[in-house]
């Protein structure tokens, strides 16, 4: 088993695109040829010849926030049924034609977006165009596989529990928004995944997965001029359907403190997380923001890490980092520590909050926060799957492909004074919402001082 | 020790079937540190590797887990920067830096700006040379890696399966501790053990360095002679001796912890990397479990619904090792039909020949994710540096292609029917207990 320095709790960037700075390499992103199909269907394509490998993704413009209540994972289960049989073959021979020229391919939601991600070895480029096309026009949800899939998931559910980070990271998103459209986690709770029906999943599937709602991107070794052809080959015959409009409220942000204990007896650890709803993508302070939250909670010199784990041995990671959505978002605070130090732990990611907001920050740490972010972009559009994930990203939030050129001057333009504003608008104190996950006999009596406490059994 | 760029010159990768190849050259310096180069003017980018040959196989009882702890050690200071200067100078150029340990390695990294490798250069040399042990330093990183053994092992019942396993399977080899180590050990490596460890393993003539993206090797080598030369070669690390006896019975260890989910993981002894069967094994990894349509995914996994999950542990290693099955299994089933269907599929690969279509599959399963590893400088360097550690040679890397193609149906009948005998195998339970 290889044991790794700190890898999985430095995951604070995925949704953002940087870009590049002085002691930076200059971004050279390949060129996209966009196009629109009849149908309304986005293409975009870039070559990468690194290897032979391309990488085919889709977005469609429905997530769980599209869920009706009362079917909390519906869109997540139409995503993974989507797999499960298409056109003349049933689940099984769909796997095999996928497995079988080595090609992977996975579905799945999110909280706004559902994804499909395919990769083939070039050759075969045509052929995995072909599946996917079959994939989405002609899904077939056997009613086997449709009941098959939700004992699956149910039982997802209940083997979550025994992993408390995530545990922590779903409950934070049920009690953050409670009764807003983003308020449960993507892959539902079992109660409302034991209702859902196959119409259910038909219907959602007939809303939401339509050309003109979906962008596909194609990535790798291709010759770019060829693509377009063979994705309307593909997938030409796709309903047209519309796009999904905005369509759900600005959520509302927690007012005071409060603390949600979620129950996991004989825990030896506790599992933290401080959250407020956060800026949108479009938000006029995102690049401050982002820069500030490297000097809090990016990479292995930010605030927290430095004084949670460096200077007092209390957790292995320490991070933070704004989620931005299309409307609205979140910003959290994530570390994790012993059962003994929970509050001490806490206090110290508090105090770190307090300094940012009393814009005790010089202009190096300015610096090294903007290198940071600038000098990881490139390796962050290094593959071309990373690179049709950033694609679909631009397009499903409006933005153009000049964002990923511009983004190492905007966040180079950021000042001492852009950040100090921004500390106090945007990172919570006062207002906060704590989920704790543990043992309550250990932990409870520490957390009273942040707030009333709520104790609850995970779902 | 003199200042002399060594030239144990260069193998120049040849271009394998499969069409694929990387332009990589090697040096030796003088200091008995060998260094790989793979020029590529794709992108301004880096990634510097140092692969040190040292990991939990190198241990023993008392120090269990001090490979891993050098690893955090090896950022906290050292002759020239001093405590927190690593990350702070790295990431303030841009750079990344981190770093992993297995039983049979300890590996560094940094991805950068190409024009930053004058820095990368002067930030190894300088914990090359020597660290810091700083008291202070060295218990606040205790609770640390404390942490993580309890995020990774003691909270996490897949951690905790694994550890048991080994510890089960190997009674005399050292693959029987986890590279995270015993707690009592984290909770008290002195610091002259941990000096002495340095200076035989972080020495130059154990380690490899791997340099890819852009750069201009002459000019990088040059470099690296100049920060990297003058480090003294240490004593030659005592080696690891392959002690395991064979195992004579099936061996099954229990886990009552606080869960919601049953496991059950069955492991069987297999040779080292280099055996010509590792290969195959892997292969048999594919067959069995890659992809919705593979075996035991398809069997277990959709078919009978008796696990929610099916996972396959398999790793190459220096010395003889585990492969493992590792079943979430469903809690309206039961360990025992999972642990019967599992066996149920083991012994029809070890009876009946696999078609020649499903071979096929599996290899283009394991094409697709050779290149996927190659993707980047990181995943290029990353690659020749474990093949040449294994192999001694990292030309290996490029004959996989071939070697995978030669594989046939009875390789796979052979090597299934040899290694996955019931006594041979360990098993461990996870049995869910609620606790209140």
């Amino acid at each position: 088993m290889v044991s790794l320095r700190a890898v999985r709790y430095l995951a604070f960037f995925i949704l953002t695109l940087t870009a590049s700075a002085l002691a930076a390499p200059q971004i050279h992103v390949p060129h996209v040829h966009r196009s629109v199909l009849p149908t309304g269907l986005t293409v975009l394509v870039a070559e990468n010849h690194e290897v032979p490998l391309v990488s085919l993704h889709v977005l469609v413009r429905a997530g769980s926030m599209d869920d009706p209540a009362g079917k909390e994972g519906l869109a997540d289960l139409t995503a993974t049924l989507l797999r499960r049989g298409a056109g003349a073959r049933d689940a099984e021979a769909f796997a095999r034609a996928v497995d079988g020229v080595g090609g992977t391919l996975s579905t799945g939601s999110g909280i706004e977006s559902s994804l499909v991600q395919a990769e083939f070895q070039a050759g075969d480029l045509e052929y995995g165009l072909s599946l996917l096309g079959s994939l989405l026009v002609q899904p077939r949800f056997d009613p086997d596989e449709v009941t098959r899939s939700i004992r699956q998931a149910v039982s997802a559910r209940r083997q979550a529990l025994d992993d408390p980070g995530r545990l922590a990271d779903d409950q934070m998103q049920t009690e953050l928004f409670r009764d807003h459209p983003y308020g449960h986690p993507t892959e539902g709770f079992a109660k409302a995944l034991e209702t859902i029906t196959r119409a259910d999943v038909m219907e959602f599937y007939a809303r939401h997965w339509n050309a003109a709602n979906a962008v596909i991107a194609v990535v790798g070794d291709v010759e770019a001029s060829e693509v377009e052809t063979m994705v309307q080959r593909a997938m030409g015959e796709w309903k047209a359907g519309r796009a999904n409009a905005e369509r759900v409220p600005l959520p509302s942000p927690v007012r005071g403190r409060r603390v949600v204990l979620v129950q996991k007896p004989a825990a030896t650890q506790a599992q933290i997380r401080l959250c407020q709803v956060g800026i949108d993508r479009k938000s006029p302070d995102y690049f401050a923001v982002m820069v500030a939250n490297t000097v809090l909670g990016g990479g292995f010199t930010s605030w927290l890490v430095d004084e949670i784990r460096v200077n007092r041995g209390l957790s292995y990671g320490a991070s933070s980092r704004f989620y931005p959505f299309l409307i609205g978002g979140y910003f959290r605070i994530s570390t994790f520590t012993k059962n003994a130090t929970v509050k001490e732990t806490i206090e110290v990611a508090l105090a770190q909050v307090e300094r940012l907001r009393a814009g005790r920050l010089d202009s190096a740490t300015l610096v090294k926060a903007k290198n940071y972010i600038t000098g990881l972009y490139p390796l962050r559009l290094e593959t071309s799957d990373a690179l049709a994930d950033a694609l679909l990203q631009l397009e499903y939030y409006g933005q153009p492909q000049s964002w990923i050129e511009d983004y190492a001057r905007r966040i180079e333009e950021v000042s001492l004074e852009d950040l100090k504003s921004v500390a106090r608008a945007h990172f919570a104190y006062d207002d906060l919402l704590f989920v704790v996950v543990g043992d309550r006999a250990q932990i409870e009596s520490q957390l009273e001082v942040f707030g009333p406490v709520t104790v609850i059994d995970p779902e | 020790m003199k200042r002399f760029l060594g030239l144990c010159l260069v193998w120049p990768a040849l271009v394998q079937a499969g069409g694929f190849a990387l332009p990589v050259e090697r040096y030796e310096l003088q200091n008995g540190l060998v260094v790989l180069t793979i020029e590529d003017h794709s992108a301004p980018v880096a990634s510097y590797y140092t692969f040190y040959k040292v990991g939990s196989r190198n241990e023993r009882p008392g120090i269990t887990g001090i490979s891993h702890y050098f690893e955090h050690m090896m950022f906290n200071g050292a002759t020239i920067y001093g405590p927190k200067e690593f990350d702070r100078l790295l990431e303030s150029h841009g750079g990344y830096s981190n770093a992993f340990t297995s039983n049979d390695m300890t590996a560094y990294y940094e991805d950068f700006a190409s024009a930053n490798l004058e820095l990368v250069l002067k930030l190894e040399a300088d914990r090359m040379h020597g660290l810091l042990f700083d008291p202070e330093v060295m218990e606040s990183e205790r609770g640390v890696v404390a942490e993580e053994r309890r995020v990774g092992t003691d909270n996490d019942p897949y951690g905790a399966v694994d550890e048991l396993l080994f510890a089960t399977a190997f009674v005399a080899h050292p693959y029987q501790w986890p590279v995270i180590g015993w707690m009592a050990d984290i909770e008290r490596y002195m610091r002259q053990e941990c000096l002495d460890y340095f200076a035989t393993y972080y020495a130059p003539n154990n380690a490899t360095v791997i340099l890819a993206g852009e750069f201009d090797t002459k000019a990088a080598l040059a470099m690296i002679e100049r920060y990297l030369g003058d480090l003294k070669p240490g004593p030659e690390p005592l080696p690891v001796v392959r002690s395991e006896p064979p195992q004579q019975g099936e061996r099954r260890a229990l886990l009552r912890i606080p869960a919601e989910v049953p496991l059950v993981a069955a492991a069987y002894h297999v040779p080292g990397a280099e055996s010509d069967d590792a290969i195959v094994l892997e292969v048999i990894g594919a067959i069995m479990n890659s992809g919705e349509s593979s075996r035991l995914q398809r069997e277990l996994v959709f078919k009978r619904e008796i696990a929610l999950d099916v996972y396959i542990d398999y790793y190459y290693r220096l010395d003889p090792n585990l492969i493992y099955f590792l079943l979430d299994v469903n809690p309206d089933s039961s360990t025992a039909v999972a642990e019967k269907y599992l066996y149920t599929e083991l012994d029809r690969l070890a009876a009946v020949p696999v078609a020649a279509d499903e071979l096929a599959k599996a290899k283009n399963k394991l094409l697709a994710a050779y290149y996927r590893d190659l993707k980047t400088n990181n995943g290029r360097a990353q690659q020749v540096g474990m093949y040449d550690l294994w192999y001694g040679d990292y030309r290996r890397l490029f004959d996989v292609p071939d070697r995978l193609e030669r594989v046939t149906p009875e390789d796979v009948r052979r090597v299934a029917a040899a290694y996955f005998t019931e006594d041979t195998r360990t098993v461990v339970t996870l049995e869910p207990v609620h606790a209140e």
